[in-house]
């Protein structure tokens, strides 16, 4: 409970940042925010058909049907409306000047560098009620990089993080040459990193051995992983190991981020995005799961679907391509075949989850909404309420910010999206977006949406 | 892949069924099948006769003799025939492990085979030879190519790999050898982090290069562990795991190489392709302990006629890979040779071609063996693959028959079925069975064990080795007898209810029904062809098949008569009617006769007016050419006699062109024209004649005896024809047959008087018990009968077998119906009318080739090459009531299969 603790700590801190600086948003952080009279889906629990969510200091003070709204909070009257927690981006490279670096072995690199607050995507993610989004390294390299979490909604990249260094970017697609290559670098790497951190434990014992009656304060935490560690907290760490592997105690090297990122990796502390292009890559990816004992989480091509079976029992969703139907040309028949992922993978027990399109690849307007891959699964057969989990609470699992987010219960950050009407309905705007408390985007003060809405001018 | 998928939910479908069956029995107890087979070889040995597998959770339980091994009671049985069961086939080297992409490094030790390997992909073509594991290695031109690994075809991705790496490929023949170059690494964007990588001199230019080069890596790699190198690091552990080399060599000096090498940094090795074996056929080389195997294909491509260079003089003579093998056997490698192709196009060829080993005495099971065990041993996998041993998988081939000789009919990966033959192939576009029973019953005698080769709705062969198309279904009713489609003289259906109402010279056919569903019940007892005639009489009788859209063989084959009531005034009607129909069809063939003649002489007149015409051309062109000289020479005199003073000189150079031929032409295509229409030129023949010209005159009269026009035959005049009466003409033309239905034995008497002696029409009579009293008369006078349906009757109170005192007698005779969807009770009562004493080869003729004789019939009735494949299947001998029908075929499709 620490980390809830410093978690919400961290938040105030953050959020007072954000009162100093995000002046034209300061007046409803200010006080409680309240939503009354509206549909209130919950995800966690049943659905409220006519509730008020009570928000004070970020964090969901309140949900029911009655709650009593103190006097000096300010109400947003939600009567017809229908209250979601927000969703959740679990995969994308938008949010950042450059999705890839050249070189495709960089586990040193944190998108976090590179992450724009005032990028199109930010914006366009609150407009379409995305409260967080994981901003991960693209899928053209093998080792792309620390991903990080993030608000969609800040002034500086420092006020939207939710979690530094969350996972790290490893891509099965191969960039030049074979698969095999690829791999063969890849299993390189990671043996590095493997054999890195027995040195480590051994040279720990022969320190344990040596300064027996000393203690075991130097012990390394169990909770590494902390998100609110920043850069005077890790230090220390990153200088001890260059100590055990090189014995010279210089400023960390990119070499020495790296091979932290990746012994974090192998040791199962930080989860890896494992990006699987074709179906064969899926089993080449269980099975470094398996020999390096990593913490996957899965992105899926589009044509891996015909691996769906294997992954059924990974006990976590995995991320589909932003098409999620699509025709296909049998080659034995000739003939051309509809496949339509998310009944393939619901029919093979694997719990899946979305991604949009990018700006990149707007094919379809369709796949570049959150609401519209839902509504697709539910056209072919999932269940609107899984479809709805896989836009909050599930992605908040997969990212491991369950806790704080991913849907409205009291305790829970205020990450919340206020729809005109029902989530799946294509007639439905988002009316309000608000995270951590603060209303982050306004439908009635969206110029450039009512300038693409409004009548043309002769 | 679609296919596939299909297939696993098929199968999960029925280990669902299975596990709702046993489930309760044995809760939830592992999947368990057992599978029946004639022969089963386990890689090794002999094979065990009547064999049964247990297999549990895809992994090979128990083999051994049916009966006296111990089969859970929970397990699935299949009973899979008159098969022989061996080993899936283990490659034991391929390159279906993906190629580089653009990496011309030469040395890529790192690399692993099976990480190109796309397990996703289509292997069915593979899965159909009976090819269930490869060994992949890394293709490309490469010195060191990289780790081979071996996988499974036909078992579930993610499961399939069986060993990641099983050797490292180095390619030493000078195939593979490159000129020499240094080797530069991309230049990337260059930073702190990513350092130029140097440049690195390619090592394989020639042998002796490669040597040095692979000596100088060996060594730098065994002190190298922790290189920073991805190749030499990788190298480096390959090396401390006793990983075995696999050299691709082609002649003595490269093996020599390998062999060396191999021995200086304590490798075991594979040697593969070897063309030149000299170096290693020899104990102290394929005995050694470092020795793995020696990897060797057939040399041979069928299809692919490959021209052998002519030996240079001095030059030794290669040696056939027969021999090699046999070299390397005998020199004690036996075990650890295996076969690969050259190519992977080649593989599905592979069990084929692997039998030219034979030509050194190599024999069946140890060919086989070095498909199955060896490669397994070799790639240290045979407690996994390569033997039907308890603790393999279940991966195994089903051959046909149980000679070790026989094709693939159905592919088995962990038990569970990956290919069937026949099955992947739509039985829309599959026309082709080969069909085998125990006996067949052919018009020249019972064959045993034989097949029945079916192709395009015929029948392509019959015997115990018939040819059949690559995509042909085999159908194996082991037991079973095949006889022809039987003939019914008499039903009542095809018409979908509706008795045919039609007079002589309309057609029954228009009354045929598509898709009547009493047909498909009808010949479900085997009458495949069957005749049905008009209610009235007299009405035309039409012969058609019982296939689904009844396919009409003859419209009319027959005329039927009914000879009722009095039979005097019977005798006399059908006699007017006889007389009439006759006096029409003699009419028409005194006609016919004479339209031939008439025929016969237009021909004639046609020659001659040929000839006429030819002549009389001739004679004309002759005379106009004369005449137009003429003229042109009568032109010139008057232009002459015109111009006056200049005479003698113009009439010299005038005369002198005369010969020349230019005005001619100019007349002539005139002539043409009034010569090409019929008789004009005889009118202009009259008027041209030149009179002056007396030779001409004297010429002409010499051709006009010649030119003596033939007179046209007339064509003789038609008698009236009439629809109705157009039958007759067939009936006692011969081509259509009489059935006359008679009742009384007195009637018969007036059949044969009537209609054999009167007018000698081919005649049947339908009857029974009167023709069974009536028999001899019958037989004297040609008379064929139809009996039926009631065979058996009593008279006098004694049983008397109708068909049995015809046979008897020897009246050729066939039987009928009357029947609907009960035709396919016919043969039982003719089986009963067999057990009170008719003999069976008389009652099978009587449903085959006698009627379809009688009615000339052709293509049906008999099990002969190019005759229709109409045939059924039974249980056990014909006409036996404990005898089953299996299934019925009309024209290639099956019609009727007894539901399993």
């Amino acid at each position: 409970m620490r980390f809830a603790t410093l978690r919400t700590q961290c938040l105030t801190r953050l959020s007072c940042i954000a009162l100093c600086l995000v002046a034209a948003n300061v007046a409803s952080a200010a006080g409680p925010l309240a939503i009354q009279n509206a549909k209130i889906i919950t995800v966690s629990g049943e659905i409220i058909e006519k509730g008020t969510i009570l928000i004070r200091d970020g964090i969901i003070e309140a949900v029911g049907e009655n709650v009593e709204v103190p006097g000096e909070a300010l109400v947003i009257d939600g009567e017809g409306k229908v209250v979601m927690p927000g969703f959740i981006d679990a995969h994308n490279s938008a949010g950042m000047s450059q999705a890839n670096e050249q070189n495709s072995v960089v586990p040193f690199l944190s998108v976090v560098d590179s992450i724009d607050p005032i990028a199109n995507y930010f914006e366009e993610c609150r407009r379409n009620g995305i409260t967080s989004a994981a901003v991960v390294p693209g899928n053209s390299t093998l080792i792309g990089g620390k991903a990080a979490i993030v608000k969609t909604a800040g002034q500086y990249v420092n006020d939207m993080i939710v979690r530094r260094d969350s996972a790290l970017k490893i891509s099965l697609r191969p960039v030049s040459g074979s698969r095999m290559s690829h791999l063969a670098r890849l299993r390189k790497e990671l043996d590095k990193a493997v054999k890195e951190v027995e040195n480590e434990k051994e040279a720990d014992k022969k320190e344990v051995a040596k300064k027996d009656d000393k203690g075991a304060e130097k012990k390394p935490e169990a909770n590494k992983e902390d998100d609110s560690q920043d850069g005077e907290k890790a230090d220390p760490k990153a200088a001890a190991k260059p100590a055990t592997a090189s014995a010279t105690p210089t400023a960390p090297t990119a070499a020495d981020e790296g091979m932290k990122a990746l012994m974090a990796v192998v040791q199962g502390e930080m989860p890896a995005y494992l990006y699987c292009e074709q179906a064969m890559d899926v089993p080449s990816a269980l099975k470094l799961v398996k020999d390096y004992n990593l913490k996957p989480i899965f992105v899926l091509g589009q044509r891996c679907h015909k691996a769906a079976k294997l992954l059924s029992d990974q006990g976590q969703a995995v991320i589909l391509d932003p098409t999620l139907v699509y025709w296909e040309t049998n080659p034995r028949t000739r003939e051309d075949e509809k496949v339509i992922i998310p009944q393939i993978y619901r029919e093979a027990m694997v719990p899946f989850i979305f991604q949009v399109s990018g700006a990149s690849t707007r094919g379809t307007v369709g796949s570049s909404y959150f609401w519209y891959q839902a509504a697709t699964a539910v056209k072919h057969g999932t269940s609107e309420k899984d479809a709805l989990a896989a836009l909050t609470i599930e992605p908040a699992k997969l990212l491991g910010i369950d806790k704080l987010v991913g849907s409205i219960e009291v305790g829970k950050e205020a990450d919340l999206v206020i729809l005109t009407g029902e989530p799946l309905d294509i007639t439905t705007w988002v009316e309000h977006t608000i995270v951590g408390g603060e209303v982050v985007y306004d439908r009635t003060e969206d110029e450039k949406l009512q300038r693409l809405l409004a009548p043309k001018a002769e | 892949m679609h296919e596939l998928n299909w297939k696993l939910r098929r199968s999960a479908l029925l280990c669902l069924a299975c596990s709702l069956i046993f489930g309760a029995a044995c809760g939830a107890s592992a999947d368990t099948h057992a599978f029946y087979a004639a022969a089963i070889w386990s890689g090794q040995g002999e094979a065990i006769d009547n064999g049964v597998m247990v297999v549990t959770d895809g992994k090979i339980a128990e083999v051994g003799v049916r009966g006296k091994v111990k089969v859970p009671a929970a397990a699935v049985t299949h009973e899979l025939g008159e098969v022989t069961l061996m080993p899936g086939m283990v490659i034991a080297q391929t390159s279906m492990g993906g190629s580089f992409g653009s990496d011309p490094y030469s040395i890529s030790p790192e690399v692993r085979a099976v990480d190109g390997f796309d397990p996703f992909d289509d292997y069915e073509r593979l899965l159909a030879a009976g090819i269930t594991c490869v060994q992949v290695s890394p293709s490309g031109s490469k010195l060191v190519a990289g780790q081979g690994g071996v996988v499974r075809l036909g078992a579930e991705p993610g499961e399939h790999i069986v060993i990641d790496t099983d050797s490292l490929l180095i390619n030493l023949n000078a195939n593979e050898f490159r000129p020499a170059s240094i080797y530069e690494p991309p230049v990337g964007a260059v930073s702190v982090d990513r350092p130029l990588e140097p440049t690195r001199p390619q090592l394989a230019t020639s042998l002796s290069q490669a040597r040095v080069g692979l000596e100088a890596l060996f060594a730098e790699a065994a002190v190298s562990a922790d290189s920073e190198d991805l190749g030499l690091s990788a190298l480096a552990s390959l090396l401390s795991d006793r990983t075995p080399v696999r050299w691709d060599v082609r002649n003595n000096a490269e093996s020599n190489t390998a062999l060396a090498l191999s021995k200086q940094f304590k490798l075991s090795w594979i040697l593969v392709d070897p063309v030149e074996v000299d170096a290693i056929a020899k104990p102290s080389v394929c005995q050694s302990p470092q020795m793995r195997g020696i990897i060797v294909n057939p040399e041979l491509s069928p299809g692919r006629i490959n021209n052998p260079a002519v030996p240079r003089e001095g030059s030794k003579k290669p040696t056939p890979v027969w021999t090699r093998v046999k070299q390397l056997i005998d020199a004690g490698a036996g075990e650890r040779i295996a076969l690969h192709a050259a190519t992977d196009s080649e593989l599905q060829q592979l069990l084929f071609t692997s039998s030219i080993l034979g030509r050194s005495g190599i024999s069946k099971t140890q060919i086989l063996s070095m498909l199955t065990a060896n490669p397994a041993r070799i790639l240290g996998v045979e407690k996994q693959v390569g033997s039907l041993q308890p603790g393999c998988f279940a991966d195994f081939v089903a051959m046909s028959g149980t000679n070790l000789n026989g094709r693939v009919l159905a592919t088995y990966s962990g038990g569970r079925s990956v290919y069937e033959r026949g099955e992947a192939d739509s039985p829309k576009t599959t026309t082709s069975y080969t069909i085998h029973a125990a006996s067949v019953y052919t018009p020249n005698g019972i064959v045993e064990n034989a097949s029945v080769g079916v192709a395009d709705g015929k029948i392509s062969g019959i015997g115990s080795e018939i040819s059949s198309r690559p995509d042909a279904i085999i159908k194996d009713y082991s037991g079973a007898v095949i006889v022809p489609g039987m003939f019914d003289c008499g039903v009542s259906v095809g018409t979908g209810g509706t008795a045919p109402s039609v007079t002589l010279g309309s057609n029954v056919e228009t009354y045929l029904a598509r898709d009547d569903s009493q047909v498909a019940l009808a010949r479900q007892g085997g009458v495949t062809t069957a005749l049905l005639s008009s209610s009235r009489a007299p009405g035309p009788v039409m012969a058609f098949k019982l296939t689904d859209q009844p396919r009409v063989l003859k419209d009319p084959v027959a005329i039927r008569f009914s000879i009722r009531g009095n039979l005097t005034a019977a005798e006399e009607t059908f006699r007017k009617t006889l007389t009439s129909g006759k006096a029409y069809a003699d009419a028409w063939t005194a006609y016919d006769a004479k339209y031939a003649e008439y025929q016969k002489e237009l021909k004639v007149y046609e020659e001659a007016k040929k000839k006429y015409d030819a002549a009389k051309k001739a004679a004309e062109d002759k005379k106009k050419a004369e005449e137009a000289k003429k003229k042109a020479d009568e032109a010139k005199k008057t232009e002459a006699s015109k111009a006056g003073t200049p005479t003698p000189e113009k009439k010299e150079s005038g005369d002198k062109p005369t010969p020349k031929p230019v005005p001619t032409p100019a007349p002539k295509p005139e002539v043409k024209k009034e010569d090409t229409p019929e008789k004009k030129d005889v009118g202009t023949g009259k008027k041209e004649p030149a009179k002056d010209e007396k030779a001409k005159e004297g010429e002409a009269a010499k051709a006009t005896p010649e030119l003596k026009e033939p007179k046209k035959p007339t064509a003789p005049k038609k008698p009236r024809a009439s629809s109705t009466m157009e039958p007759y003409r067939g009936l006692f033309g011969g081509t259509l047959a009489a059935m006359v239905e008679i009742s009384d034995s007195k009637a018969a008497d007036v059949v044969v008087k009537l209609f054999r002696k009167e007018f000698k029409i081919k005649t049947a009579v339908v009857a029974s018990s009167v023709a069974a009293e009536k028999s001899k008369l019958l037989r004297d006078n040609d008379v064929f009968v139809v009996v039926g349906p009631g065979l058996v009757g009593t008279s006098e109170g004694k049983l008397v077998n109708y068909p049995a005192e015809l046979a008897v007698t020897g009246v050729p005779f066939g039987f009928q119906s009357r029947a609907n969807t009960g035709v396919q009770e016919l043969p039982n009562a003719i089986s009963y009318a067999v057990f009170q004493g008719l003999g069976r080869g008389d009652a099978l003729q009587a449903l085959t080739t006698s009627p379809i004789e009688f009615f000339g019939l052709e293509k049906i009735g008999s099990l002969a090459e190019g005759n229709d494949a109409d045939l059924v299947i039974l249980s056990g001998s014909p006409l036996e009531l404990s005898t089953e029908v299996l299934a019925v075929m009309i024209d290639g499709k099956w019609v009727y299969e007894k539901e399993q």
